[in-house]
């Protein structure tokens, strides 16, 4: 009976300190690609949130626009949901972040990383990650809450909040050493022609 | 005739850019190497997440108009600066401070707008962000 109790007692052992150490294993291995989760989900989902609610100032007066139909309400809501859901997609382990043979997009421009910077990144501080995640996750809520009370104003506060997520997460992991614009001059305007276009 | 044609091409192009580049990189779109300062009338604003849009008809040296558009922030953030229907009708002389498009078409990245009455304000869609929060641990 000790003979085999020993043995047990030690893979129990072993199992709770590997439990402790070592990230759950996903029950689905993930196959698509950061890049193509945000192609196909992320982005024409946040478009959905944004292009629900807004207006237009011209020559003919202030025109707002909103979901007004219960069908317009349930389109745009689809697509809050799947803004939401997709930060869960974000945080499965061992996702690439781009397809074998494919290239980060707008990889040639000056500061922006490679897809094994971004995993670098992503590696040197899973915590950060993890936040950058939930922040996008907590503005997506909002807009899907906002959605839900049919509120077009909180749906635009929702929708900002969920734009600046999106650029200091892309800031800080896709293009972190780009520059941004220069800072503007101050000074007193001077009217200038703007260059027609494709005179340069 | 021709200046409606631009107008509307100018429109459809801003679409396009506005959906593909929302959030890339500055320089992605824009060249910072390429300043810009336009004075113009307003003939429109899209106030649109997760970037706002003015439309200047711009008048060149030869007579001619040519519509540009540029990129600037969020509506509620634009709000907040003091920029809105109110301050930014149709017909409202301005003067927008910027880069342009690395496409070199007619349109570009607003820094700065100066309104009529003289105030100058910062309305950059990415430079201006606010910091991210402090991450939760």
């Amino acid at each position: 009976m000790k003979r085999i109790l020993k043995p047990l007692a030690a893979f129990v052992l072993a199992a709770c300190s590997n439990a402790a150490t070592t990230p759950p294993t996903p029950a689905l291995a993930p196959v698509a690609s950061f890049q193509d989760l945000m192609v196909a989900v992320v982005d024409p989902s946040a478009d959905g949130v944004w292009e629900a609610v807004g207006a237009e100032t011209d020559a003919s007066g202030h025109h707002e626009h909103a979901p007004r139909t219960d069908a317009e309400w349930a389109a745009v809501r689809q697509h809050a949901v799947r803004l939401v859901e997709s930060a869960h997609l974000l945080l499965v382990p061992g996702r690439p972040i781009v397809a074998p043979g494919a290239k980060v997009e707008d990889a040639h421009i000056p500061g922006v990383n490679d897809a094994a910077a971004i995993q670098s990144a992503f590696a040197a501080d899973p915590d950060a990650f993890t936040a950058a995640v939930q922040r996008l996750h907590g503005a997506a809520t909002a807009a899907l809450q906002a959605v839900d009370r049919r509120d077009t104003a909180a749906v635009l506060a929702a929708g900002q909040a969920l734009e600046q997520a999106c650029e200091a997460c892309h800031r800080r992991y896709w293009y972190p050493n780009s520059p941004p614009p220069p800072a503007p001059a101050l000074g007193p305007a001077i009217p200038v022609t703007a260059t027609p276009k494709g005179s340069r | 005739m021709n200046t409606r044609h631009t107008a509307l091409s100018a429109a459809l192009l801003l679409l396009a850019a506005s959906s593909t580049h929302a959030h890339h990189a500055f320089a992605a779109e824009y060249d910072a190497a390429q300043p810009l300062q336009s004075q113009g009338v307003v003939t429109k604003v899209k106030w649109v997440n997760p970037h706002s849009w003015l439309y200047l008809d711009v008048k060149q040296a030869d007579g001619t108009v040519l519509n540009w558009g540029f990129e600037f922030g969020a509506p509620l953030s634009l709000q907040q600066k003091g920029l809105d229907r109110a301050t930014l009708p149709a017909g409202t002389e301005v003067t927008v401070r910027g880069f342009k498009a690395k496409s070199g078409e007619n349109y570009g990245y607003a820094s700065t707008v100066t309104l009529p009455d003289g105030r100058t304000i910062a309305v950059g869609g990415a430079a201006d962000q606010p910091a991210a929060p402090a991450a939760p641990r």
